[in-house]
């Protein structure tokens, strides 16, 4: 443990459980998780997620970790309360750390452990689900069917509907803007209709280790890779197995070309959305030299496949490197060439500049992610925070915008696009020799590991708890998950017209972050006053 | 003027569009499609049943004959039931236009016969297996047939025997 | 008279070709293939045979959806009757008659849009309003200026210039399609229409863009001197050409917003109408 981070765990008080080269775990009593909580985010660290555990066979309790990552020594400090089977209740940290709103309420629906101190309401299951049935709890079967429960319909629906199966979107979810003439001035969320469960899928006996990382990399049809390299990552961690090096280099190189294609695509959705359909369609014809090397070098355009515990199924020969240093030439050629087109379009500067706007104080209350992080002026990659895989070995700049507004979420992205290639060259000039997966290893039970990725939207967080043949537990936090609760902030003022943007502008993945339901209605919302009314 | 720098890229790199189904598809050598087993080789052992993700693959026993169906409209296509088949009778295809407007189209089956254990009448398993192990392995085959019960009790029998020590 | 509007019939008939090169050029600056020429085509009379959809608000709402085309297609024969004498022999009371139909035709679709119980339709709507008033009373203005023969040379072009960027936005194009704006207000203000009723909106949408082109090139006739077959013959070729230009300008573009594009459109007209004025005034 370095001396900083030393100082600061004994301060949090507590019982240190275990200290791993990158997680240190520290048990404390619920009275004190509230000042603990203030405590790490004054020392600068932020918020991960929290998970809720049903550990009742292993120790009694049902457990909470509280993830948080100090990005400037590189360290996870993972928070452990333990809440008794009896008295299923804790404090809420919500008012210390804001960002923990979604994923407390995720634990209550899904545990059914009550949170004092704060606001809650149903979240995370649908309103026919019954009272009192917890799926995370062991007891309940992964393939069990409570009967529905017909409820009186809460709320009704005002405001201008965007959703939930918008033109612009492409993926069911549902925003409610309460505009003023054209201006926002309010928002609501209501997203999680496609949530598939696959957490209590993992550790179900229909999954094994082997099989998870194929689930993993479906969360998401964009940056399918960069879950199943999370996952696998936390499992190798948990269970100390060494990959190869040259395995690493692969899974770097793979995730920096997902990267590409999901970069690419999100500037082409960006120009349609301001009406410059050329942009849309150049952008994408780009993203097809890397669609195709990606499917040259995994097997398949998307969800490659390739990822297996101890290393991939795949490796890399002289053909293959060339024609990805081929691509990437090419990429970089004409990728230029669009950039210098699309940011000398007349409405893309006018409408993306000081539109959607997030301040620095915003992002860092929801510990925002990824390019959205970075447009706000939080220096946060954890490809360099935390180096991962073979991010160690590399150099390379991380975009930092301080304006956060649209613009800045595009430019971060078209520089990163180019960072990416450099980092691509870089990694195949140093790949190393050696064989590409071990085969033998054993996965203990009872481990934890925390496993990070920086995704193309941001910090990617798994989470996983060892267990016989299969994960005990398994918990994803997406980058979206941690990126939407923002957008109230940065829609609020935002002319309508640029509102599809601004919600696309955190490059939202509605499915990623759908494992669990959110609902954001308060009732109070209501007196909010309708000034467009149709008829 | 920049923003007229589209034109220029757009003579540059003509026209994109394929006239795919009247042009052949882009596909890489690396490419993975769907996948077939071929009934000569496959033995029935039911190792790919177990690896595959989707359940695509399923192994259905009806007391005479043992059924390998492969539903291809659950398959991702990863390929790694070819890769634990002990057989080698599964091979990654690349044939991707798969659909049919009858789910039949979409499955196919290897049916294979199961034996009986010679001594006391119980499920063995499939024929084909049993000859491959017969082939690769040095047992007899007075043993093979037998159920794995009646061979321990076969051998323990044949052992005792040998050694001298009578049996019950 | 009446070879005017066999005229006309050939004229309006070509119109969704136009549509069709226009989709056909704007894949070529996309690398795409793009649908068959006659894809307009094809899709209004696909749209023609579908059953008639009537929205909430009944015949009332279609009766407006029919006559806001209607009113085009007389604005575009009227157009093209203009083009076999050539602009500087239209009379006054021609391009008045132009003016108001116009103006009936705009009305009726923001009329249609905002009576619809539908905020996409309302918004799109309300859109439309603000940007016909940044620029259909400039277009009056430079219009009647140019029939009644103003002979000075700086009005003229300042008046020609006004014109074209007037019937620009009349066409509907990016930046300024911003009334249907996909993202924003999926289809907006035809966000109720179905089967013949889109089919209405959809000729009404081409005719737009006819009269956007043909009043273009009537421009250039004008400020050419010609007339008679000569005018005719000219119209007749350079519409597709002025059809196709301004596809490619808006190709280049990307969409504005409502409050940009009118800020736009009032600052470049009214400084440009100043200087009309001035000019006129000075005789230059
Ligand atoms: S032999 Fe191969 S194909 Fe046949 S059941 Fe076993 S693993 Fe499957
Ligand atoms: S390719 Fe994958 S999904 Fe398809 S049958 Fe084989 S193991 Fe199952």
């Amino acid at each position: 443990m370095k001396d900083e981070v030393r100082t600061i765990v004994e301060k949090i008080g507590g019982v240190v459980e275990e200290v791993k080269k990158s997680e240190i775990y520290v048990r404390i009593p619920q009275q004190t998780v509230r000042t603990a909580a203030r405590l790490l985010y004054d020392s600068e660290a932020y918020f991960k997620t929290c998970v809720g555990v049903d550990e009742r066979e292993v120790n009694g309790f049902y457990t909470i970790y509280h993830i948080f990552g100090l990005d400037s020594q590189g360290v996870d400090i993972v928070l452990k309360v333990l809440v008794p089977e009896e008295d299923p209740q804790t404090s809420s940290i919500v008012s210390e750390v804001p960002a923990a709103d979604w994923c407390e309420l995720e634990i209550q629906d899904l545990l059914g452990i009550k949170f004092g101190g704060r606001l809650t309401k149903r979240l995370v299951l649908p309103e026919d689900w019954p009272d009192g049935v917890y799926p995370l709890r062991k007891e309940f079967r992964y393939d069990e069917k409570p009967s529905r429960v017909i409820r009186e319909e809460l709320h009704e629906e005002a405001g201008i509907p965007v959703g939930p199966y918008h033109p612009a979107l492409h993926e069911p979810e549902y925003f409610e803007l309460y505009v003023e003439g054209e201006k926002v001035v309010d928002v609501a969320y209501r997203g999680f209709h496609v949530h598939r469960g696959i957490e209590k899928l993992a550790e179900s006996p229909r999954f094994t280790y082997k099989q998870v990382p194929f689930l993993a990399e479906r969360i998401c049809g964009i940056c399918g890779f960069v879950h199943s390299t999370c996952y696998i990552m936390a499992v190798e961690k948990a269970a100390d197995i060494e990959t190869p090096e040259r395995a690493e280099f692969i899974r770097s190189i793979v995730l920096e070309v997902e990267r590409l294609h999901s970069h690419l695509l999100w500037i082409g959705v960006a120009a349609h959305l301001l009406g410059y359909d050329a942009g849309f369609m150049h952008a994408w014809r780009i993203r097809e030299h890397v669609m195709v090397l990606a499917e040259y070098l995994t097997g398949s355009r998307k969800t490659y496949g390739i990822n297996v515990i101890g290393g991939v199924r795949k490796d890399l020969n002289v053909d293959k490197i060339d024609k990805t240093m081929k691509t990437i030439a090419q990429v970089r050629e004409e990728f230029k060439k669009l950039a210098d087109a699309l940011l000398s379009i007349p409405q893309i500067k006018s409408r993306a500049v000081g539109t959607g706007v997030l301040t620095k104080s915003e992002a860092r209350a929801l510990s925002v992610v990824g390019p959205v992080a970075r447009a706000s002026g939080l220096y946060r990659d954890v490809r360099k925070d935390y180096p991962y895989l073979a991010y160690g070995r590399v150099s390379f700049r991380v975009p930092l915008y301080t304006e956060g507004d649209n613009l800045a979420r595009l430019l971060v992205r078209v520089e990163e696009v180019f960072e990416s290639i450099e980092i691509v060259k870089q990694l195949v000039d140093l790949l190393p020799g050696g064989s590409v997966v071990v085969e033998e290893y054993d996965i203990p039970p009872g481990r934890k590991a925390v496993a990070a990725i920086e995704a193309p939207r941001g910090e990617d967080v798994h989470f996983v708890i060892t267990g016989l043949g299969r994960p005990y537990r398994w918990r994803v936090r997406a980058p979206t998950y941690q990126n939407i609760p923002a957008l109230r902030a940065m829609l609020r003022g935002t002319p309508l017209a640029d509102a599809p943007l601004t919600i696309a502008s955190i490059d939202p993945c509605f499915s990623c972050t759908d494992r669990v339901l959110v609902v954001d209605i308060e009732t109070g919302r209501k007196s909010f006053i309708k000034l467009v009314r149709g008829g | 003027m920049s923003i007229a720098k589209i034109l220029e890229i757009a003579l540059k790199t003509g026209r994109v569009t394929r006239k795919y189904p009247y042009e052949p598809p882009l596909l890489t050598s690396e490419f993975r499609g769907a996948v077939r087993i071929d009934p000569s080789k496959c033995w029935g052992c039911g190792a790919c049943v177990k690896i595959c993700p989707p359940n695509a693959l399923a192994l259905r026993n009806s007391g005479k004959e043992a059924t390998l169906e492969y539903f291809v409209g659950r398959c991702i296509f990863c390929g790694m039931c070819a890769e634990v088949c002990p057989a080698k009778a599964i091979e990654v295809t690349k044939e991707f236009e798969l659909s049919s407007t009858s789910l039949e189209n979409l499955k196919s089956r290897v049916i294979h016969r199961l034996t009986r254990c010679s001594s006391c009448g119980s499920l063995v398993w499939t024929e084909a297996e049993l000859k491959s192990v017969v082939k690769s392995s040095p047992i007899a085959e007075e043993y093979a047939v037998l159920c794995p019960k009646c061979r321990k009790s076969k051998f323990a029998r044949a052992a005792s025997i040998r050694i001298g020590v009578g049996s019950e | 008279m009446l070879h005017s509007i066999a005229i006309a019939i050939l004229q309006l008939a070509l119109a969704p070709v136009y549509d069709g090169v226009e989709r056909k050029v704007r894949a070529a600056i996309h690398t795409r293939i793009g649908p068959p020429v006659l894809q307009t085509w094809y899709d209004l009379i696909k749209l023609f045979s579908k059953e008639v959809v009537i929205p909430v608000g009944g015949g009332w709402y279609t009766l407006v959806t029919v006559l806001e085309m209607l009113t085009l297609v007389t604005a575009s024969i009227l157009l093209v009757h203009v083009s076999t004498v050539g602009l500087a022999q239209a009379t006054i009371f021609e391009a008045v008659i132009f003016i108001v139909l116009t103006g009936i035709a705009t009305t009726l679709a923001i009329m249609r849009a905002v009576s619809q119980n539908n905020v996409f339709s309302v918004l799109g709507g309300f859109r439309e309003f603000s940007l016909v008033l940044s620029a259909e009373p400039f277009l009056a203005v430079s219009l009647l200026l140019l029939v009644s023969g103003v002979e000075a040379a700086a009005s003229r072009a300042i008046a020609a210039l006004i014109l074209l960027i007037a019937a620009y936005v009349v066409s509907g194009r990016v930046p300024y399609d911003i009334a249907e704006a996909e993202p924003e207000l999926a289809s907006g203000v035809n966000i109720e229409l179905a089967g013949p009723l889109l089919g209405v909106a959809t000729v009404s949408a081409v005719l737009k863009k006819f009269i956007s082109a043909t009043l273009t090139v009537l421009v250039f006739v004008l400020l050419g001197g010609l007339s008679g077959l000569t005018s005719l013959t000219a119209v007749a070729l350079l519409t597709p050409l002025t059809w196709i230009t301004h596809t490619v300008v808006s190709t280049l573009l990307g969409r504005s917003r409502v409050d940009l594009a009118v800020r736009f459109l009032y600052t470049t007209l009214f400084i440009l109408s100043s200087m009309l004025l001035v000019s006129y005034g000075l005789g230059v």
